[in-house]
């Protein structure tokens, strides 16, 4: 009875001290809570006060930045991170990216560097996206500082991508040497900001650098959109990693040239249907006459996706709907059958 | 003492089994509250719309399929769909599946979205009941609607899940809103990880009070209704108490199916929601747990705070009633379903540490805490030594409900600024406190409810779903 | 002076003062719609030779059918009640037209071997108004003139005296009206908005945030060019659904959209030119080079 009654006791003052931190924690949270109701209210202010000034200067051939619009404190900063961000967002024009940055040098990088130097990882973090945002490259040597100390993922990619635009050496060093793993997907998200000679330097080194980060290139030179790359891709066609020749397809396609055909043709009778399938993509981009022999085979393939993709690229070429006319009296494969009228039934 | 000695050890024993419970759960909602509070720390004032701004590209992005069931959904149905018209998101197509609606929810879509029937073929990878036509909207050439016969909310999702075009789809009750951000955030983690997430639940609030108009919330206000302030208060309590440090550990057995992002080709491989169980999406859950641990693979189920889904809560005590009933039951359901993974070491944390905490906190556990409540007032008639086992008791009831409740509630108030009025603030920090003395019975008695009608009606899972689906997802 | 007679069946139309108060109201209207000026022309004669009551009638008439004989058929010559006056009504002309034509007549009459002109040594003075805006009464009008002959006869011989008071055009009202969410933006487009001035259009400008409001909006519904410059993606009501709902308005072909994307979707381009956008913007975007093509948009509704 005894250790119950103790329990009670200890559990009582327990709940005491609970309780009052809570209420402690609830009138902080309070006082909080109104703290920021009168902040938003005050930058509002602040906002529609400065943004005038904003525009004479960025847009209208303001030449210096008006006294008035360096932050004083903050808020005010908060509120220019906003202003800036929207027309970096919005607006393309180079003048006012240059004018940005400038100001941004002169007035915000005393700010954010003293930002690095904190222990709070989001605080940390939000400096390195103004810092690249913004192109602060004055605090270049105080990110290269952050290296040293214990940096988190998600940090090394924000480092890297400010490298990448203001010290295009470390970063292509540091991607080979990979001081943490990065999946594709964040690979992609530096190497898809790179300038064209950036990128120019990275495929030289395309052999050293993680898998992750070939198949990001890949995409990115895809993704671009220019016969200059075309070349590069196709030379590595016959690369031993197939993953690699099912992106190099796609990025070809996705480019929309193709300067030597007769690389892709032994991809019809690959093992695997996604190379059997993004090669019945690609030769849609080639003359029907030329190509039609292949997709006899595509057509029948044992794949549903490739059968249906092959049917799909055939009936979206000119004459194609008459090609696969004929085709379906002369097949005899049920599937392929079935899956020609199925796309002549909705193209009608 | 006036009662004979085995009486009093019995009651003992049952005394000593609630406490001890009661200080198990205690101590791993503590464990919970601080890895919860650590990873909202972490993420604490962090700008999220760097990430967004490089989500937005879609060669950063996978396009998404929204499916939307929907069963005589008239009253929401077009708010929803004007806010998934209004996502920030590279690509988007959305699927509304009217389940052999009766009421006026396919003319309304038809009037509102300028709807035309068109001839698709549907590639059948998970088997459904027939679809009568589909249609597509001219306003918006990525608004599809399937008008299929009755066959459940699963089987609703399973034929939104054929006739989608993209590798990930989401899943929205046909009355829940979503931010404007919500799914290029609940997308994140599938993309940041390059597909080693392969689902991810977002966080459902209750919209009830708030102003909503076309898919908009544009006034967050707390609703007067008590029913809702605690429900408001019991979401929160299970995010914070539950699914945040769970996900770190990828020990998640539920995530909601007001809003989830699925990879296609897994729930293809599982064979889609299960149609004859209440909870289909915990079900799903499991079942992809389960065939990674079966393949030995390292893929994840995660949930996120921080994307939002606005849901409407029910108001009155018959549907609550309802409600929890019936989650309980899909709870039960599922775990008794899948009871062989239960200490099984073959699966893992899943198996060692996820079942049998589901098992005990969540199936047992309205059962053990109805008994502790019963003790309570049986053991103040007593008297003496029961008398002090009973405060005993109370306190862990208040230390357990009130407190967790109220530190969930504040966790909230300081990382994310949902109400813009100061009052809403304080009154759900006082309407936390009172948690533990009327609404936490109530909901247990509920489940508790559901957990014999799973005892009673486990045979007759087949004529189970006839009816449809009705109001809201089997779980929080 | 047969002759003169003769030539009256290819002329223009004569009027006299009062046919010409009713006329003037149609010209005046068509002015307004057209946006482009017409002008008067006042005219009167004098000499060193004293005129005699018998001379009133046959210069006047004499001089008034010379005058029809001048004019295009699309211009009016008015005999003003007061002897030797008249008024030359040029319709879609303005200044330059009209000099032109005095000069013409000038050294025709100084020329003219007609026995009028001869006779009587006719030396002309004339006011010249170009009428830019519907707003201006005949009567008003003519006292002007009067004046103007007053002054110019003062001056000395032949000589033209202006009346500018008419000839500011009335502005058109264009409806401008924005939706974007983002306030800054907003702000951006709105001064750049400012930046386009020119004399023939004033622009109304309205901001919105939300696709509905902007439908809900009795703004939208008036018969003013409208240009819409929106987002796609909107609270409310996205942009696709705006514009939907515009197209398929009976005074649609009033409006001019602008839309403006973060996707860089070839598909979604296309699908929302079928769906009757007139100009696709993709964030971010050159703000000079819209604030060109706004310019152009604008200035070629009156070309």
């Amino acid at each position: 009875m005894g250790m119950i009654g103790l329990s009670i006791e200890i559990l009582s003052r327990i709940i005491i001290v609970n309780l009052l931190i809570l209420m402690c924690l609830a009138i902080y949270v309070i006082i909080l809570h109104k703290r920021k109701n009168i902040q938003i209210r005050r930058d509002e202010k602040y906002l529609k006060e400065i943004q005038h000034g904003w525009y004479h200067y960025l847009i209208n051939k303001g030449e210096r930045a008006d006294k008035r619009l360096v932050p004083e404190n903050e808020d005010e900063i908060r509120v220019i991170e906003k202003i800036l961000s929207s027309y970096l967002a919005n607006i393309s024009n180079p003048d006012i990216h240059k004018k940005i940055r400038s100001f941004s040098n002169q007035y915000l990088s005393h700010y954010y560097g003293d930002q690095l130097k904190r222990r709070k990882w989001s605080a940390r973090m939000n400096a390195l996206y103004r810092i690249s945002d913004f192109q602060i490259d004055i605090l270049l040597d105080d990110c290269k500082k952050q290296e040293l100390k214990k940096c988190s993922k998600e940090e090394w990619l924000q480092l890297l991508k400010i490298y990448s635009k203001f010290d295009i050496n470390s970063c292509i060093e540091k991607i080979i040497i990979e001081p943490v793993l990065f999946s594709e997907h964040e690979y992609r998200k530096l190497v898809l900001n790179f300038e064209q000679d950036h990128l120019e330097r990275l495929l030289q080194v395309f052999d050293e650098v993680p898998r992750p980060c070939q198949f990001s290139i890949i995409d990115t030179l895809g993704l671009k959109r220019e016969t200059d790359y075309v070349p590069f891709l196709e030379g590595l066609l016959h690369h031993e990693e197939a993953e690699i020749r099912i992106r190099l397809l796609k990025a070809i396609y996705e480019s929309g040239w193709i300067i030597n055909p007769e690389t892709y043709l032994h991809f019809v009778h690959s093992s695997l249907w996604e190379e059997r399938l993004m090669v019945t993509k690609l030769l849609g981009r080639l003359p029907l006459d030329e190509t039609f022999s292949c997709f006899k085979i595509l057509l029948e393939d044992e794949s549903w996706w490739v059968r249906n993709q092959a049917a799909k690229t055939v009936g979206s070429i000119k004459n194609g709907k008459e090609k696969l006319q004929a085709f379906i009296q002369t097949s005899r494969d049920k599937f392929a059958i079935e899956m020609v009228n199925e796309i002549l039934k909705k193209g009608s | 003492m006036s009662i004979d000695r085995p009486m009093e050890l019995l009651s003992l024993f049952f005394g000593n089994v609630i406490i001890i419970y009661m200080v198990v759960v205690i101590l791993s909602y503590t464990v919970m509250l601080t890895i919860a509070f650590l990873h909202i720390r972490k993420d604490y004032q962090l700008d999220k719309d760097g990430i967004d701004e490089g989500n937005l590209n879609a060669a950063l992005m996978k396009p998404v399929t929204i499916i939307v069931p929907a069963y005589n959904e008239e009253a929401g149905v077009l708010d929803t769909i004007h806010s998934l018209l209004s996502l920030r998101f590279p690509q988007t197509e959305i699927i509304i599946v009217n389940d052999g609606s009766t009421d006026d929810t396919q003319q309304k879509l038809i009037s509102e979205f300028h709807m035309n029937r068109v001839e698709k073929v549907v590639r059948k990878e998970i088997p459904t009941e027939p679809i009568r036509h589909i249609y597509q909207s001219n306003v918006n050439q990525n608004l599809w609607l399937i008008e299929k016969e009755n066959g459940g909310k699963a089987d609703a999702l399973n034929a939104g899940i054929n006739l989608a075009r993209y590798p990930y789809f989401c899943s929205i009750d046909g009355d829940s809103i979503l931010n404007e951000k919500s799914l290029l955030r609940v997308m994140n983690p599938i993309v940041s990880s390059n597909d080693e997430v392969i689902a991810v639940g977002g966080n459902v609030r209750i919209a009830n009070g708030h102003h909503v108009k076309l898919g908009s919330v544009f006034e967050a206000n707390l609703s007067k209704n008590h029913l809702v302030v605690m429900q408001v208060i019991e979401y929160l309590r299970a995010f914070m108490m539950g699914r945040i440090s769970l996900s770190k550990f990828n020990l998640v057995l539920i995530i909601s199916g007001a809003f989830s992002v699925f990879s296609k080709k897994w729930v293809v491989e599982v064979g889609g929601y299960s149609k004859h169980t209440m909870g289909e999406d915990m079900e799903l859950v499991v079942k992809l747990h389960r065939l990674l641990k079966e393949k030995k693979l390292k893929k994840q189920i995660q949930f996120v705070p921080d994307p939002v889904c606005w849901t409407e809560a029910p108001q009155s005590y018959a549907v609550l009633r309802r409600q929890r009933r019936r989650w309980h039951q899909g709870l039960v359901e599922s775990l008794w379903k899948h009871k062989k993974m239960t200490f099984n070491p073959k699966y893992g944390a899943i198996g060692m540490i996820s079942f049998p905490y589901f098992w005990l906190v969540e199936c047992l556990g309205p059962l053990i805490e109805l008994g502790g409540y019963v003790y309570i007032i049986i053991a103040f008639f007593f008297g003496g030594m029961y008398y002090e086992f009973a405060i005993l008791l109370t306190l862990l009831f208040i230390l357990y409900g009130a407190v967790f409740s109220t530190a969930s509630v504040l966790l909230d108030a300081w990382s994310k600024d949902i109400y813009p009025r100061t009052s809403d603030v304080v009154h759900l920090i006082f309407m936390s406190l009172t948690e533990v003395f009327w609404f936490r019975p109530l909901t247990l008695l509920w489940r508790l409810e559901g957990f014999f009608h799973f005892l009673l009606r486990r045979k007759e899972w087949g004529n189970m779903q006839r009816a449809g689906f009705t109001k809201k997802g089997s779980s929080l | 002076m047969d002759k003169i007679r003769e030539s009256n069946q290819s002329g223009g139309m004569l009027l006299d003062e009062r046919q010409a108060v009713r006329f003037f109201d149609v010209l005046k209207a068509n002015v307004e719609r057209s946006k482009t000026s017409m002008t008067a022309i006042f005219l009167t004669v004098h000499s060193q030779t004293i005129f005699r009551k018998e001379d009133e009638d046959f210069i006047d008439q004499g001089i008034t059918s010379y005058l029809v004989s001048k004019i295009r058929q699309t211009d009016v010559v008015v005999k003003l009640s007061k002897p030797y006056q008249w008024a030359v009504i040029l319709s879609q002309s303005k200044e330059e037209e009209a000099k032109a034509f005095l000069e013409r007549i000038f050294n025709d009459v100084k020329d003219s071997d007609d026995r009028l002109f001869l006779i009587y040594d006719l030396i002309f003075s004339s006011g010249v108004a170009e009428i830019g805006n519907g707003d201006v009464q005949f009567e008003d009008l003519l006292d002007k003139g009067q004046q103007a002959l007053a002054n110019s006869s003062r001056t000395g011989d032949w000589v033209i005296e202006y009346v500018i008071d008419y000839k500011e055009k009335n502005m058109e009202e264009v409806k401008v009206s924005i939706i974007e969410e983002d306030e800054i933006l907003t702000n951006i487009l709105t001064a750049t908005l400012h930046n386009i001035s020119s004399d023939q259009f004033q622009l109304l400008i309205r901001m919105f945030q939300e696709g509905e409001d902007f439908l809900q909006s009795d703004w939208s519904s008036t018969s003013h060019t409208h240009l819409i410059i929106m987002n796609d993606i909107l609270p409310r009501k996205n942009g696709l659904e705006v514009l939907h709902m515009i197209r398929k308005l009976p005074n649609n072909k009033r409006f001019i959209i602008y839309m403006m994307t973060k996707r860089n979707s070839e598909e979604d381009i296309i699908y929302a030119y079928e769906s009757g956008v007139d100009h696709y913007i993709i964030k971010p975007f050159n703000i000079r080079l819209l604030e060109a093509q706004l310019k152009r948009t604008l200035e070629r509704l009156w070309v």
